[in-house]
């Protein structure tokens, strides 16, 4: 391509928290309109704010998390415009004295590690919810979700291509569900992208950016960056100008559209919050924070790379949730073969979160007792089918794998005398298979071994069976 | 004198105020009074003083992630002029951000 | 029985004793309402019924030896800045004419939790930004001294009723001024306590950062009352002072006060009144025979104190204003073709016209442009008068000041003219700035027979202090009472 991209992000993300940011409402989606409100979130005359401990410690732990230092003085401010989803006229957010700065966060792009700046991250409340389409000639509006703590993730324009800015997201996701920060639900817009994107000839300098707003998916982030580094392009190839402008992409359309610009620019006329004070982040605090913090996804991708010897797309797929990746690490420890474990992962239990996508939490399955059905297979105690009888089990009622194997009979049947016997038998009850195997008629082995394990129930060791199938067959 | 009006218009689409002539007039004469008197401020030195926005010595006034809701929904409600649907209502608005 | 002339503590003593009940008291307070108010127009709301069964709920509790707040069945009334539940709360604006709160303010639940009866709802200046209480849409507050002058503002009609004897005591709200310069008008006590002494919860906001509640009241032992049930830390308030609480009421007799008293040399100029400044003076030299000592100060950054008082208080109202958008609670414009026209009209329409010339001058001092010359330079100005005062509490107790450079004008002498409206605050905007607590004590009467005020300001948290003071002077003074002539003749004396 002859021209770079030039890509920054900037992320929203709702907090975890139970309450408001404000106030004691719910922090809640989906309850019916305007019954997770107060005086305060409403903005009503007299109400005052007081700031949720937890909403700042999550805003801190986020910025751990991607490595940021952690201002330990910080403010708020008022950010002052009017609009029907901000009752009081301003939005409390945090204008110079962001509560995390200078930090970053590494991304794996196919093997390839690459860092990318954050510049700052902050804390602040999101607005109601418009509702366009339910009343003639005007527009409806809830506030549930009014005053709900945000933190915005505003990254440096390290990011250069439209894939990147996909992972980058993708990244500082994992990194939210890991800490717990948010739970970063796309299609509940509880985590939102903001793209910002210019183009420019290698070693020129920077070009004239323009803005797509709220994207609320993985994907249509990277399908928007591709799609407005193609239209700057064209339009510099033409002869034109990119202007400076807030644009809004259509997932739908495949297209972007530039939003209708407003005669002046904004002025937020950015005041500091008189009604709450300043915070202060001590050493004690900050350290309280950091502990609760996990080993977060690429670290452990590294290592199940470096230590485990499991596939890097494999170690991508485990770690994308936090549980699962703690549940793979139980089970590898328990079983002592990673490899067996991230295999059975990849197909039997990613294909059942597929099916479900709450399965894990529902489900009576848990990182001791798959490790504990993985060593049974993998000491050939059971076969592959019975572990997927057990896994079902597990995941239906639970249970303890050794009892449920002894209760179903699982245990692998390795008495070669009985083995001897069922094979013989096969064979008798089969005069022709087996002579048509003789004749030189490879098919008629796979059905007489067919016969054989059925006999055995299954339980047998397949190899076992097949050697003595053999033997007998060519006697 | 037009320049005051014309800063005057540009304040008030900021605050959202819609003036008449007579107030914008009246305004614009107050503003540059009320500027005038304050042109002093400027040539006060006030180095080594940093703004003060609180004269309260408090930091981190934070409150438990506890739920606690508000009883009377009706009361609040009820405050405003045109309500639907339990939902406020406002003049259709393209949502433009 | 009449409740004119009786303070808080006089009312207290009787219903205590029984000689009298709360609902005696409070039916001859209403009735007093219904002939005085057409003159002095100081309450906008009475609620009638309300009162008389928070009374008879009174009466129970003191029936029932429960009278433990020496509030308790005691009338107030309490300005129309601050949330009373189910009882509309106006800021005398049309934006807030049909708002009836959900919620009370806390200090109104305070006093509501110690037994005092809620008469009604005081007028002002239409969201606090005034001093005369002219700008009100139920029009002006008159002084009970001489009707045809202000009563000061913008908390006229507290000062006013406590003056006209229409309620015991009352709460008023101080910006920059607020509390006492109608107290200083009208003849009676009033205290901007310390900022965070008293929650703001509920208190509709003009300037956060210069807000505060306080008391109005005809003497210095009823200040110390009311004070001692509103003040105290209120979690709904992160700008509240968590600290220990303090009994104001008690010791405030003292026969020796040996307290350092301040006079800054910048607000005795030749701008003072000298009625005033004589007034002030010989109130000074009664805290001397008190015991206490005098010197001279310099506040040499007085004369920016008006101009970083109004950059400031603008600026925040332009932001804590721009909620009355006709959505959620206040006047709306029907029939707006769009969000801009609602807007705009709902705004242009619901305020009045001193409203929206602070709310644009603040929104000037905020935008991108203007915000480090004009608003924070302001907050640099601030923190130096700050520093001026603290420098001065190196050395003194109590710092002097008048609290208005006249006494009450005459009705429409200073509308005309926002500026010369502004200028006349240069005493009380300090106070507010630097967060800390003043009270006013009247201290004489000019040559028209119109009260003049004393202002003590102290160091934050000495309210104590201050009320000993001014105890200390109302003891010489006595009480200043109005001449109600028209109450005579309907009483026949």
């Amino acid at each position: 391509m002859e021209y770079e991209v030039v890509i920054g992000l900037e992320i929203h993300a709702e907090l975890k928290t139970a309450t408001k940011m404000f106030c004691g409402c719910k922090n809640e989606f989906g309850a019916k309109p305007n019954t997770l409100v107060c005086p305060v979130c409403l903005g009503m005359p007299g109400a005052l704010p007081v700031m949720n401990m937890a909403a700042v410690e999550y805003a801190v732990r986020a910025g751990l998390a991607m490595n940021c230092k952690i201002s330990s003085f910080s403010k708020m401010d008022r950010k002052n415009y009017f609009y029907p989803d901000l009752p009081k006229a301003y939005q409390i957010s945090q204008y110079d004295l962001p509560l995390c700065t200078d930090g970053h966060v590494e991304i794996d792009v196919n093997g390839k590690y690459k860092r990318i700046g954050i510049e700052r991250i902050h804390l602040e409340e999101d607005a109601g919810k418009l509702i366009h389409d339910a009343i003639d000639h005007g527009s409806l509006v809830d506030y549930n979700r009014c005053g709900v703590p945000l933190i915005e993730i505003v990254s440096r324009p390290d990011i250069s291509s439209p894939e990147d800015a996909r992972i980058f997201l993708e990244t500082v996701k994992t990194i939210l569900e890991y800490t717990g920060v948010s739970d970063c639900k796309m299609q509940e817009g509880s985590l939102r992208a903001d793209v910002n994107l210019s183009v420019r000839r290698p070693g020129e300098p920077m070009g004239t950016r323009t803005e797509m707003k709220n994207i609320n998916s993985l994907h249509a982030v990277q399908r928007a960056a591709q799609a407005e580094a193609k239209r700057q392009a064209a339009v510099i190839r033409s002869g034109g100008r990119v202007i400076q402008e807030t644009r809004r992409w259509d997932d739908a359309r495949k297209e972007s559209f530039p939003l209708r610009s407003k005669e002046e620019a904004m002025d937020y006329r950015f005041m500091p919050e008189p009604d709450l004070v300043p915070l202060v982040i001590g050493q004690e605090w900050l350290e309280e924070i950091r502990r609760s913090i996990p080993e977060l996804a690429l670290s452990r991708v590294k290592r199940y790379i470096d230590d485990l010897g499991i596939p890097r797309y494999d170690a991508h797929l485990i770690t994308q949730s936090r549980f699962l990746a703690d549940m793979f690490e139980t089970a590898a420890a328990a079983c002592g073969n990673p490899k067996l474990v991230s295999n059975w992962i990849m197909t039997d239990i990613l294909r059942r979160i597929n099916e479900d996508k709450d399965f894990l939490a529902a489900s009576g399955l848990d990182g001791q007792n798959l490790g504990r059905v993985m060593l049974l297979l993998d000491k050939g105690e059971i076969t592959p089918n019975s572990a997927k009888e057990i896994l079902d089990i597990l995941a239906r009622e639970g249970g303890d794998p050794d009892a449920i194997t002894e209760k179903k009979g699982m245990r692998v049947q390795r008495d070669q005398n009985l083995i001897a016997r069922a094979v013989e038998e096969v064979i008798a009850q089969n005069p022709k298979a087996a002579a048509d195997y003789r004749a030189g008629k490879e098919k008629s082995f796979s059905f007489l071994m067919g016969k054989a394990m059925a006999a055995l129930k299954g339980r047998a060791d397949p190899v076992q069976v097949r050697e003595l199938l053999l033997r007998r067959l060519k006697e | 004198m037009e320049a005051d009006r014309k800063l005057v218009r540009k304040i008030a689409a900021l605050a959202m105020l819609g003036l008449s002539g007579e107030e914008e007039a009246e305004f614009a004469r107050d503003l540059n009074i009320i500027m005038g008197y304050m042109n002093r401020l400027a040539e006060t030195n006030t180095d080594g003083f940093e703004p003060m926005e609180h004269v309260v010595p408090l930091i981190n006034v934070l409150r438990q992630d506890i739920p606690e809701g508000f009883g009377d929904r009706n009361g609040l409600i009820g405050c405003a002029a045109d309500v639907r649907d339990d939902c406020y209502v406002v003049p259709s608005v393209v949502d433009d951000l | 029985m009449s409740i004119q002339d009786l303070t808080i503590k006089e009312a207290s003593e009787l219903l205590r004793r029984r000689k009298v009940s709360s609902r005696e008291l409070t039916e001859s307070a209403l009735d007093r309402i219904r002939r005085e108010n057409g003159r002095i127009n100081a309450f906008i709301t009475v609620c009638d019924d309300l009162a008389l069964s928070q009374a008879d709920a009174a009466d129970k509790r003191l029936a029932g030896g429960d009278g433990a707040s020496p509030l308790c069945g005691v009338p107030m009334g309490i300005k129309d800045s601050i949330c009373t539940r189910g009882v509309r709360t106006t800021c005398a604006s049309r934006m807030l004419e049909q708002f009836v709160p959900p919620y009370n303010a806390t200090a109104v639940e305070s006093l509501l939790a110690s037994g005092s009866v809620l008469l009604g709802k005081l007028n002002m200046d239409e969201f606090g930004m005034g001093s005369s209480s002219e700008f009100s849409i139920f029009g002006s507050v008159k002084n009970p001294w001489d009707t045809g002058r202000v009563a000061g503002g913008s908390s006229g009609g507290p000062a006013a009723a406590v003056a006209s004897g229409l309620c015991c005591f009352a709460l008023g709200s101080d910006t920059g001024g607020s509390i006492r310069q109608p107290a200083s008008f009208c003849g009676v006590v009033g205290l901007k306590p310390t900022h965070g002494l008293i929650s703001r919860y509920g208190l509709v906001a003009y300037a956060p950062s210069l807000d505060q509640i306080g008391p109005i009241t005809s003497d210095v032992t009823d200040c110390a009352l009311v004070l001692d049930a509103i003040a105290g830390h209120d979690p709904r308030d992160p700008t509240s002072a968590n600290r220990e609480g303090e009994d104001y009421s008690q010791g405030l007799n003292r026969d020796k006060l040996p307290i350092r008293v301040g006079l800054p040399r910048e607000y005795f100029g030749p701008e003072l009144n000298k009625d005033v400044k004589n007034a002030v003076f010989k109130a000074v030299s009664m805290l001397e025979e008190a015991g206490s000592s005098t010197g001279e100060v310099s506040f040499p950054s007085t004369e920016h104190a008006i101009s970083a008082f109004y950059l400031i208080s603008s600026a925040e109202a332009s932001t804590s204003l721009g909620r009355y958008d006709g959505i959620r609670f206040g006047y709306r414009k029907t029939g707006a073709k769009d969000l801009e026209e609602l807007y705009q009209l709902s705004r242009s329409e619901g305020f009045g016209r001193e409203v929206k010339r602070r709310i644009l001058f603040g929104t000037h001092a905020l935008s991108a442009v203007y915000r480090d010359k004009l608003y924070n330079k302001a907050l640099r100005i601030r923190r130096m008068i700050a520093r001026d005062f603290s420098e001065a509490f190196e050395s003194f107790d109590v710092i002097v000041a008048p609290a208005y450079p006249e006494t009450a004008f005459r009705m429409g002498e200073k509308t005309g003219n926002p500026l010369k409206m502004y200028l006349g605050d240069i005493y009380n905007v300090g106070a507010n700035l630097a967060g800390l607590p003043a009270l006013v004590v009247p201290c004489g009467l000019d040559r028209r027979g119109l009260p003049i005020g004393i202002q003590l300001i102290g160091k934050p948290f000495s309210e104590k202090l201050l009320l000993r003071a001014g105890y200390a002077i109302e003891k010489r003074v006595g009480r200043l009472r109005p001449p109600r002539a028209g109450e005579e003749s309907s009483e026949g004396g």
